[in-house]
């Protein structure tokens, strides 16, 4: 950060919307993108008389998150009311936990650029419902209610303040969601609001002992956005400390458009929430045997599995880093290895990350919906290992099934695109070329070593690409001497 | 016909199944009755929806459809109960005087399933706080024996409603005291029933941990009935206890001889109106007669009681009452303002005094600094008091106490001096507080003015209370 | 003295209500009487007693995770003081 001198000090705190198809409270759907206050009920209206339940499913998938960071997770936890008047709080309170979360401690390994790993202790994770959304551009009248969002369900992760820099920051949430894409819990998108952070953030002299006065920054809508709002508000804070001014306590807010942190325009009053346990429910009791159920449904995790790429398939931790950043690649990946004990899982390696990524980019598209299943990549792998076509005809008929959804085999019988691996034939098409060619023979056997390069281009002409390359090679050799 | 006015609910109930009366005929007389009177227990009348039904029920007997026992049979039910239709709910409250509730509640439902007939919602203190039904925005309960003094609240309208018999029976809701000591003071059964054990689900929120609804007749009989209707598990409704409902109907002729009745010597002060406690002697006499063991027992944090009520229920209500915010249903003010004048101008122009001072305190009793110092206190304290009461029904297996330690007082009694109102319920909030069920029985006159006697039993233990309740209806002189 | 019509000021504000001069005079006159009366409290030795024994050996009921449509929304929307489309509308809010 800003030389030797300070030290920032920052502690994060996420809400990921759980993707349970109801909500927290009661049995309305989550479906994104209907049509404003449809999916609402008494319960989520916040109407008179009306009561909550909790869904099962969203507690469920709490856990899991929990089992993940090895939080520990206590068998009684106790949900409260949140007090605080807003448009897109029904109820006038949100229900969430206070003094009795679900689930203390835990941490998340961050990966950092350098390739360390450094361990974010977490002090909680809770369960609460989301608010609904308050539009305030889309009418002159005023500010425009849809409470279709309200009590969708979300866990709240808070960290500790062990994060020193932005970078740590990006690689705590790079960690965080990943993690919660693996296990099925959150869909991770900042941008339409599944994941949300608010950043707490202070500096002080290095060696210090002491905490100096911190902020909350809120609105970050992106990893990028979180990275250059740590770095504003740590160098902002810097400045006034050197100049001899005193931090505010205060929530400020990132404006991605300006890329600066502001205070709010509205003087936020010293929020009392006045927390107290709500009535209307009884405590949260997740039993032993329930979390071993969910501990048994655990996927593997990122990080294990990175490792596990490292050591069972024998890649470079860069390829294994790659591979696992998602679990549909990282499965895609090992299916297609799975088929046949002679696919080099090196090779499916190299080409997922530059073929098929780059398709995925091109289209848009998640790995799940590309035309090309691992069979069928897989069997373009072994047409490959038999020589039946080569590495560079391959690409051709990759396209062509990413484009048909033909299989390999179909596509390289139906385009006769079958590797010429016939000797004979093959060292008389090379002995017509340098036949045909005397000028660059001379120029070859005078030592211009570049101009082999042509006369495996013209074979490749002749065969229409189809030579196999290492044998026309070889032939080449013998013929030029 | 003025005669079926006069009938129990229960007897009623017998006639229209026997095809002596129709359904629409009976309500037709009730509902001339609601008319005719003028100590405005009603705050709505569903006329042509409860005609309607009346209609259907009948036209169903007609045709020799099986039905419920008490199908046709018409109530009247608490407006702090949502039904369902172009009625407003309005909790006796100008906030919620337009409010059409687009569902019904728990209840609510029950009761169409029993076939019965609502016809109207009757009038109580706003959002059921007060002791007397004068704290509505649609003017005081006058008291059924005397109009110049309060009905008891907050469910005097139904209390009084069944007294002038406007309906046989009706729905009201306790949550400090608010069945058992309008009953008291009309001169009615009002039963509160233990905690859990009926939903809920619809009825507007005011203590959330002490609320229930509970029955009020002219009888036993027609109370343990309507408590068998309307009781039971609510899936909606988190914590509604998932206990079964025995047939109280069966149990009330149960065997008193050998029933052990603790009298709390806290609820027995020196102070006690004497004429209010020879009153209770006499029925605790009239159990003794029959057989049933009387005993001396101690509640010793009664007095604590009504402090620890006051900061529960309000600081509840002071979050039960945030929804209230005129954004989504209710009186939004007219004065146009930023969203915060919005706020502040449409609750207070829509709540009263009463309402105000109880979302006050419930406010400041949870804020920071003083939940510890007041809300936790208060609830530890409640522990406490549920010891008392676990240990004392250890020895009983029910408690007999006066329901209040007056009769009614003249309306405007208590204007100005909120603590000296709250006060009156000494004998009543334990009871929530604690969850047990209790019901008051009529135990004669003091000054021309009705007196209950309160049966208090153990959790669940409704089927206890009622015979007792029953043995004391049928054999005490009036 | 518990509460000041200075504190009783800020209650107000935090519970979204709006008191006259005279009804906040007379508030804080309310609110101390009732204060001062739930004192009573401290004369009870709570030590070691937990706050929380109405809660204990009970455990929230839950609803497994499925849809049901609430069938009359446009019953509760009706009740909306304003609307506009399908929104409920409020004064705009400035953040």
């Amino acid at each position: 950060m800003s030389g030797n001198y300070w030290e920032a000090v920052i502690g994060l705190e996420v809400h990921a919307q759980l993707k349970t198809k109801t909500k927290t409270f009661c049995r309305c759907s989550t479906q994104f993108g209907d049509d404003p206050n449809s999916n609402v009920c008494p319960v989520c209206l916040g109407l008179p008389g009306a009561l909550p339940v909790l869904n099962s499913e969203a507690v469920a998938m709490a856990v899991k998150t929990a089992l993940a960071f090895r939080a520990t997770l206590h068998g009684q936890s106790i949900l409260a009311r949140k007090n605080y008047f807003y448009p897109d709080l029904p109820k006038g309170y949100q229900i969430s936990q206070y003094e009795r979360p679900f689930s203390t401690g835990g941490y998340v390994e961050a990966r950092l650029e350098d390739g360390t790993v450094k361990r974010i202790k977490l002090i909680r994770i809770h369960l609460e419902e989301d608010a609904g959304k308050s539009l305030h551009t889309i009418t002159e009248s005023g500010t425009a209610v849809d409470l279709n969002r309200c009590g969708t369900p979300l866990i709240e992760i808070v960290s500790e303040p062990d994060i020193r820099s932005s970078a740590e920051a990006y690689a705590f949430l790079y960690r965080l969601r990943q993690t919660l894409l693996y296990l099925g819990v959150c869909d991770g998108n900042m941008e339409e609001g599944s994941l949300r952070c608010d950043a707490n953030i202070s500096v002080r002299k290095q060696g210090t002992g002491k905490f100096g006065t911190r902020t909350e920054v809120k609105n970050l809508n992106s990893f990028r956005g979180v990275e250059r709002a740590i770095n504003y508000e740590v160098e902002r804070q810097i400045s006034v400390l050197e100049s001899g001014g005193t931090v505010e306590q205060e929530t400020l807010l990132w404006d991605a458009d300006k890329q600066v942190v502001r205070s709010m325009r509205t003087k936020e009053e010293a929020n009392d929430y006045r927390y107290f346990p709500d009535p209307d429910l009884l405590p949260l009791v997740i039993e032993r045997s329930w979390i071993e159920e969910i501990k048994k449904s655990l996927p593997e995790l990122p990080g294990e599995r990175e490792i596990r790429f490292v050591s069972q398939y024998g890649l470079p931790a860069y390829d294994a880093n790659v591979l696992t950043a998602t679990r549909e690649v990282a499965d895609y990946f090992e299916e297609t290895v799975g088929f046949s004990a002679s696919t080099e899982p090196k090779k499916v390696s190299n080409w997922i990350m530059s073929e098929v990524l780059a398709v995925l980019s091109e289209k848009n598209i998640e790995i799940t919906r590309l035309a090309v299943k691992p069979a069928q990549l897989a069997e373009l792998f072994a047409l490959m290992n038999e020589n039946t076509i080569s590495g560079k005809i391959a690409k051709q008929v990759f396209e062509e099934m990413c484009r048909t959804g033909r299989s390999a085999g179909e596509i390289v019988r139906a385009k006769g695109l079958v590797q010429i691996s016939d000797e004979g034939a093959l060292k008389a098409i090379v002995e017509r070329v340098l036949e045909n060619n005397p000028g660059q023979v001379q120029e070859y056997k005078s030592g211009k070593e570049k101009v082999f390069g042509f006369f495996v281009g013209q074979v490749m002409k002749e065969t229409r690409g189809k030579a196999n390359p290492q044998l026309v090679n070889e032939l080449l050799r013998e013929a030029l001497g | 016909m003025s005669d079926l006015r006069s009938l129990s609910g229960v007897e009623l109930a017998g006639k229209i199944a026997a095809g002596r009366v129709s359904s629409r005929e009976t309500c037709e007389v009730f509902l001339s009755a609601i008319e005719k009177d003028d100590h405005n227990c009603l705050i709505s009348v569903r006329r042509a929806e409860a005609l309607a039904e009346a209609d259907n029920v009948d036209k169903m007997r007609a045709q020799g459809a099986s039905l419920p026992p008490y199908a046709g049979l018409p109530l009247v039910i608490k407006d702090n109960m949502v039904v369902r239709g172009e009625q407003p709910t309005s909790c006796a409250s100008k906030i919620l005087k337009n409010f059409k509730s687009p569902y019904d509640a728990h209840v609510v439902e029950k009761l169409k399933e029993a076939r019965m007939i609502i016809l109207g919602k009757t009038n109580m203190d706003e959002f059921a706080m007060g002791s007397s039904s004068e704290n509505s925005a649609f003017g005081p309960v006058r008291g059924p024996v005397d109009p110049e003094r309060v009905a008891g609240g907050s469910s005097g309208g139904s209390a009084t409603a069944v007294a002038l018999g406007l309906a046989p029976m009706a729905l009201g809701s306790d949550t400090g005291g608010s069945i058992r000591q309008p009953a008291a003071f009309c001169g009615v059964v009002g039963l509160k029933p233990t905690y859990g054990r009926v939903s809920r689900y619809g009825l507007v929120a005011y203590g959330s941990s002490l609320d229930q609804i509970g029955p009020l007749a002219g009888t036993v009989e027609d109370a343990a009935a309507l408590l068998g209707i309307i009781a039971g598990h609510d899936k909606r409704e988190s914590t509604s206890a998932d206990v079964p409902v025995p047939d109280y109907l069966g149990a009330l002729d149960g065997e008193i001889k050998g029933l052990r009745v603790g009298l709390p010597r806290e609820y027995f002060p020196d102070s006690l109106d004497s004429r209010v406690r020879e009153r209770v002697m006499d029925q605790v006499a009239c159990l003794e007669d029959l057989g049933a063991e009387i005993m001396e027992v101690s509640l010793p944090h009664t007095e604590y009681a009504i402090a620890a009520y006051y900061i529960i229920a309000t600081a509840e209500a002071s979050a039960n009452l945030a929804r209230f915010d005129g954004v989504r249903y209710g009186h939004r003010s007219s004065v146009s303002g930023e969203l915060l004048e919005m706020y502040r101008r449409s609750r207070s122009e829509g709540f009263g005094r009463e309402v105000k001072r109880r979302i006050m305190l419930g406010t400041y009793v949870l804020s920071a600094g003083y939940y510890d110092a007041y809300y936790l206190k208060a609830q530890k304290v409640r522990t406490l008091i549920t010891r008392d009461f676990t240990r004392a029904l250890e020895k009983a297996d029910v408690l007999v106490t006066p329901t209040t330690p007056t009769v009614s007082w003249k309306l405007g009694s208590f204007e100005d001096n909120p603590v000296q109102m709250y006060l009156q319920d000494i004998f009543t909030v334990t009871v929530n507080l604690t969850g047990v069920p209790a019901v008051s029985v009529p135990a004669g006159q003091v000054d021309g003015l009705p007196v209950g006697v309160q049966i208090i039993g153990r959790h669940f233990d409704e089927a206890a209370i009622l015979k007792t309740a029953r043995k004391l209806e049928r054999e005490v002189n009036r | 003295m518990a509460v000041s019509r200075e504190d009783v000021r800020k209650i107000a504000i935090l519970a979204r209500l709006e008191l006259s001069e005279e009804d906040t005079e007379r508030m804080t006159r309310d609110m101390n009487d009732i204060l001062a009366y739930v004192e009573k409290l401290n004369e009870v030795d709570t030590e070691n007693v937990s706050p929380h024994s109405f809660l204990e050996g009970k455990k929230t009921p839950l609803m497994p995770d499925e849809v049901v449509r609430f069938g009359n929304l446009e019953a509760a929307l009706k009740n909306s003081p304003r609307s506009e489309g399908r929104f409920f509308i409020v004064p705009k809010v400035i953040e």
